[in-house]
């Protein structure tokens, strides 16, 4: 069987001037494609470092991370900017959208760094913003005109509008109430019953009962595989 | 790759983000094109002018001038006339009076072998008529804004005669006198009038001067060279003949004066604009540096999506480049402006009473000047947003993303 995600004894080691604060301590991970997998573990755990190896977002010390097959731990940073523009989607607790741009221009950056052609682009962008149940009239307003729910869609219509393979999120639902929560984790499953990889950071447990597979990190090492409780799913319990 | 327009897009975008601070920005940078655009337009044009009008007055004549209270003599002449690669020389007497009886109608009355002349100054032509010859005494040849009036209307024709009273100074002071002379010939219209306004001149044989003006002295003498090449050459000469008795100009040299002057004035300006434009690069790499890091975060989460480094880079320098550009036409337009207001005024140069002339022309803007400035007012914004982009370019993604 070939992984999308392989991690192999991956290790990260922070130094801050004469102190190294290991945050990954040989980390062994495989995820499948097409599987949703969700991370928990306590604060400072790592879980934020793991998403970043993952990401191509920084270098493990040591260890290899291999994306698709391939061993992407040593590419130039050119390299792995591109790879994280065509295989790897981001979505981040604070949604990180640009105040000044519009929606719009927010959800259409990972095609402009592709040199995507404007007309290709808003028919892409109205695609991915649909798929995450966001409105054609958003497109014009800034990103504060929204409510932290629809932000959150926004963020994540941007995440897909490359159509990634991989979906990376760091407590998605960290800063939203539990209806929006619970909207989001029904995209994701929708876009992970689509073929899209899901694998997100969360300290919910009923965010985390909507994946396939629990992961539980603790002092930079995964020290425990869950399966989730379905019924305990956030995006498949009634409204509360 | 990113796309050119989506570049301008989002640098025009990170401009507009803080109006304020880009606008201040801005307006630093104006400064030396404005500056520059502005003096290199009025004094190319003026020194334009000035290599133009002496081109047609004849770059191969020296001009050989009394000193205070020393008289230019015949052996003076012979002396001239012997030196190598003269032509010939001939003395002249010149002084302004007026037409009939309106003393507002300033002329220039020049006495001088018209046969010379007309061979020095190979701009001057006859319209009608025949010019007098040296022994034609009482004749002349008048310019064509005597002969007709700003309307175009014939006022005289060759036969008829002009009444003009002239001043004329000897030894004992100046007096007016009136004279009566014979038109021979009308000459075509000049234009130019810079040192010599052929237009409004009546140009009669020399001994005129002393028959009919009563005037002793020579003003000065005309010298004839064989090629432009030689007149340095026989300028020095005259001068070491002649001593301190005599200055000796020639239309060449002033057109160098001239230019060198203005070389001295671009030079002194473009100096000046250098601080300025050192002045603007600071402008920019200060907002450049604060908008990138005011931008960390953002720019951790542009990386995160697939923005290269270099992209990162291109989008930084152009942003800046934008701004310099903007400011850069600001300050051209300005330097239009400015230059027009300052050529509107005129430039007079004098030098005793013989030269002494405004000078009014539009400024000039060269393709070499606009592009120049353009040039250095690209290379301003690059320089002034390299270190910022350099800086950005290294802004770690996932601690950018960390950053509060
Ligand atoms: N850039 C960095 N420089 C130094 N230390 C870092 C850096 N990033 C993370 N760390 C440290 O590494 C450890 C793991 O951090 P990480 O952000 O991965 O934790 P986390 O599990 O995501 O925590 P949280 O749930 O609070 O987000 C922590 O001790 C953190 O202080
Ligand atoms: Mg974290």
């Amino acid at each position: 069987m070939s992984y999308i995600v392989e991690l192999r004894d991956v290790w990260k080691v922070y130094k801050t001037g004469d102190i190294e604060t290991p945050a990954l301590r040989g980390v062994d991970l495989r995820v499948a494609k097409g599987e949703f997998v969700a991370i928990m573990g306590p604060s400072g755990s790592g879980k934020s470092t793991l998403l970043n190896m993952i990401g191509l977002l920084d270098k493990p010390t040591r260890g290899d991370v291999i994306l698709a097959g391939k061993d992407v731990s040593r590419l130039s940073s050119r390299e792995m900017a591109f790879y994280r523009n065509y295989l790897i989607g981001f979505v981040f607790q604070r949604f990180n959208l640009i105040g000044r741009f519009s929606v719009m221009e927010n959800v259409e950056l990972p095609l402009v760094a592709r040199g995507v052609p404007r007309g290709e682009r808003e028919r892409m962008v109205l695609e991915a913003l649909k798929m995450v149940g966001g409105e054609e009239e958003w497109l014009r307003k800034k990103p504060t005109q929204l409510s932290g729910g629809q932000q959150q869609r926004v963020a994540i219509a941007r995440a897909i509008v490359g159509k990634p393979v991989i979906l990376l999120a760091d407590e998605p639902t960290g800063n939203l109430d539990r209806a929006s929560a619970r909207v989001v984790m029904e995209t994701f499953k929708m876009l992970n019953e689509k073929g899209l990889t899901v694998i997100t950071v969360t300290h919910d447990p009923e965010v985390a009962n909507c994946s396939h597979v629990i992961y539980v990190i603790r002092d930079g090492r995964i020290v425990d595989v869950k399966p989730p409780v379905k019924d305990r799913c956030i995006a498949s319990m009634g409204v509360v | 790759m990113i796309r050119l327009s989506d570049i301008i897009m989002l640098s025009y975008k990170g401009l507009t983000e803080k109006k304020a601070r880009a606008l201040l920005t801005i307006i630093g940078v104006a400064i030396g094109p404005l500056a520059i655009t502005m003096i290199y337009g009025v004094t190319s044009s003026y020194s334009d002018y000035i290599v133009n009008q002496i081109q047609g007055l004849g770059q191969n004549l020296v001009i050989v001038t009394p000193s205070q209270g020393y008289k230019l003599s015949e052996r003076d002449l012979d002396r001239i006339k012997g030196l190598d690669h003269v032509v010939s020389a001939a003395p002249f007497y010149s002084t302004q009076g007026y037409l009939g009886g309106r003393p507002t109608d300033t002329v220039f009355v020049y006495a001088v072998d018209p046969d010379f002349l007309l061979k020095a100054i190979t701009s001057l032509e006859v319209l009608e008529g025949t010019p007098p010859t040296q022994a034609d005494v009482g004749k002349g040849m008048i310019g064509y804004d005597i002969a007709y009036d700003d309307n175009g209307h014939r006022v005289y024709s060759p036969g008829d005669v002009v009444s003009v009273t002239v001043y004329v100074s000897n030894s004992n002071g100046v007096s007016a006198r009136r004279l009566n002379i014979m038109v021979s010939a009308v000459l075509a219209k000049y234009g130019g009038a810079l040192f010599l306004n052929p237009d409004k001149s009546i140009f009669v044989p020399f001994n005129s001067a002393r028959l009919l003006m009563g005037a002793s002295d020579w003003s000065g003498i005309l010298v004839l060279v064989d090629s432009p090449t030689n007149v340095d050459e026989v300028a020095r000469e005259i001068s070491d003949l002649l001593g301190n008795n005599a200055n000796v100009i020639s239309f060449v040299g002033i057109a160098r004066i001239a230019s060198s002057i203005t070389s001295a004035v671009n030079f002194m300006t473009f100096a000046a604009s250098l601080s300025a434009f050192a002045v603007a690069v600071a402008g920019i790499a200060s907002t450049m540096i604060t908008s990138v890091m005011e931008r960390t975060r953002e720019i951790g989460v542009m990386k995160a999506i697939g923005f290269t480094d270099t992209q990162v880079v291109v989008l930084t320098l152009f942003e800046g480049i934008l701004m310099s550009l903007i400011g850069g036409a600001i300050g051209i337009a300005g330097g239009v402006v400015g230059a027009f207001q300052l050529a509107s005024r005129g430039l007079t140069i004098s030098s005793g009473e013989f030269f002494k002339v405004t000078i009014r022309t539009a400024p000039k803007f060269t393709p070499g000047l606009i592009g120049g400035v353009i040039g250095l007012t690209i290379l301003v914004g690059v320089l002034g947003s390299i270190l910022p982009a350099y800086r950005a370019a290294k802004i770690p993604p996932a601690e950018a993303l960390r950053y509060e």
